[in-house]
């Protein structure tokens, strides 16, 4: 590993662009007047550090590095000046363009980031929590149960039924179809019921298919769940 | 009725921005509705009331909202609800496409110097852009745009209230000279 002969933040650079625009910040190098040699030799032992901490750099880190040594390799020939060009043949013209623009953006997404913040703190009408108020009844805050939640409430249901330990070769008869009937049932009489009190001592079968017909019925968006917390009750209601 | 309850009334019926188009189509006034100018009397109520909310104007339409005072009430509230986060290159990838649009993603990446598909897929599934259609040249890459969702998200009327790129040179400028 790095002994200490290198003090270098390693921050996490969005990319080539964004390290060479920390470069220019550090040292508070003019964009316009960029020293391709320093910068190409910290760009370069940076990469360096990099690999030797095996971090694995994109394409795009090499590729700028390759974009560095040849503007210092052309900053080294002899200026060819063109007499009837009054402008100077830089090198450097191109990366300035681009680090310009990029950091340009960098401005824009600071200041939108702002936007955001700012924003986020001022909150739309009632759009936290999904209270149903036909269903509200007992003023239970719904938590955001999702599809595992409730399977893994079902698993607990599964396994405090009694285990029979006699050899039962009787054949269920009790079918999907026949428990989403049941349940189409419960809820044509009344609107909502909770899970536990249709399950009762019943077998695993006709717990299972009980889960399965629960879960076609959301599925088909003819019911509600909600659920309190983690593994509490299951409350089931009608969805218009 | 009064033409300014019932105004008030339909920003308060939904969570999401009600556009003007909508609430005159309701309203089946025969005389023009200066609808800014009544928006305007009904936020001096409110804050004549020292109410805690506002109607603002969010991606085009009229949406009412909390005043951010009373954000840490709500966050409280609601302790166990994600808003939704974005990293630093999710930003200033939106930002370069609110900008640019419509454009590529080629483009994006050569001014990100990086590899921003990922990003790009991320925001679409999140509906913050969305494909315009292609570019015209080879290739036929795809185009991307910002989406109502990101004006929404982001507290913006239109793209126009973003810092108009001048402003930001300005800014860039102000930069150089202190050097």
């Amino acid at each position: 590993m790095i002994k200490d002969s290198y003090s270098i933040k390693i921050n996490n650079f969005e990319g080539p662009m964004d390290l060479l625009l920390y470069f220019i910040n550090r040292d508070r190098i003019d964009i316009y007047d960029i020293p391709i040699f320093k910068i190409t030799k910290d760009y370069l032992k940076y990469i360096d550090i990099m690999e030797k901490m095996d971090i694995d750099l994109g394409a795009e880190f090499i590729y700028m590095s390759t974009l560095l040594i040849q503007i210092k390799a052309r900053m080294l020939l002899p200026k060819v000046i063109d007499e009837n060009s009054e402008e100077i043949d830089d090198p450097r013209v191109e990366l300035v363009h681009r680090i310009l623009e990029y950091k340009r953006f960098k401005n824009i997404s600071n200041e939108l980031h702002d936007k955001l913040e700012l924003h986020s703190k001022r909150y739309p009408k009632g759009t936290l929590m999904n209270f149903s108020p036909a269903i509200d009844v007992n003023n239970v805050l719904p938590v955001d149960v999702k599809i595992f939640d409730l399977a893994k409430t079902f698993m607990n249901i599964l396994n405090s039924l009694p285990e029979n330990n006699e050899l039962n070769l009787v054949i269920e008869e009790i079918t999907l179809q026949e428990q989403i009937n049941f349940i189409r049932d419960i809820l044509s009489s009344k609107k909502i019921f909770y899970l536990t009190e249709i399950i009762s001592n019943n077998s695993k079968i006709y717990v299972i298919n009980l889960f399965l017909a629960i879960l076609e019925l959301i599925r088909i968006q003819e019911i509600d769940y909600k659920q309190t917390k983690n593994f509490s009750d299951i409350m089931i209601s009608r969805l218009n | 009725m009064n033409l300014k309850n019932i105004i008030e009334v339909l920003i308060h019926s939904t969570p999401n921005p009600v556009f003007s188009k909508e609430i005159i189509s309701v309203l089946e006034e025969d005389h023009i509705i200066n609808l800014p100018e009544i928006i305007n009397e009904i936020n001096k109520e409110y804050a004549k009331l020292d109410k805690g909310y506002r109607i603002e104007k969010i991606g085009g339409g009229y949406q009412l909202l909390s005043l951010s005072d009373y954000h840490p009430y709500i966050e409280k509230l609601q302790k166990g609800v994600k808003k939704p986060r974005f990293s630093k290159a999710a930003i200033e990838t939106l930002s370069i496409i609110a900008y640019k649009q419509p454009l590529t993603r080629g483009e994006v990446e050569h001014i990100r110097g990086v590899d921003s598909s990922g990003i790009i897929k991320n925001l679409l599934e999140k509906g913050l852009v969305s494909i315009k259609g292609r570019d015209g040249g080879l290739g036929k890459a795809l185009l991307y745009i910002t989406t109502p969702i990101f004006l929404e998200l982001f507290g913006l009327d239109t793209l126009a209230d973003l810092p108009t790129l001048e402003e930001l040179s300005q800014l860039l400028n102000e930069e150089r000279n202190s050097i």
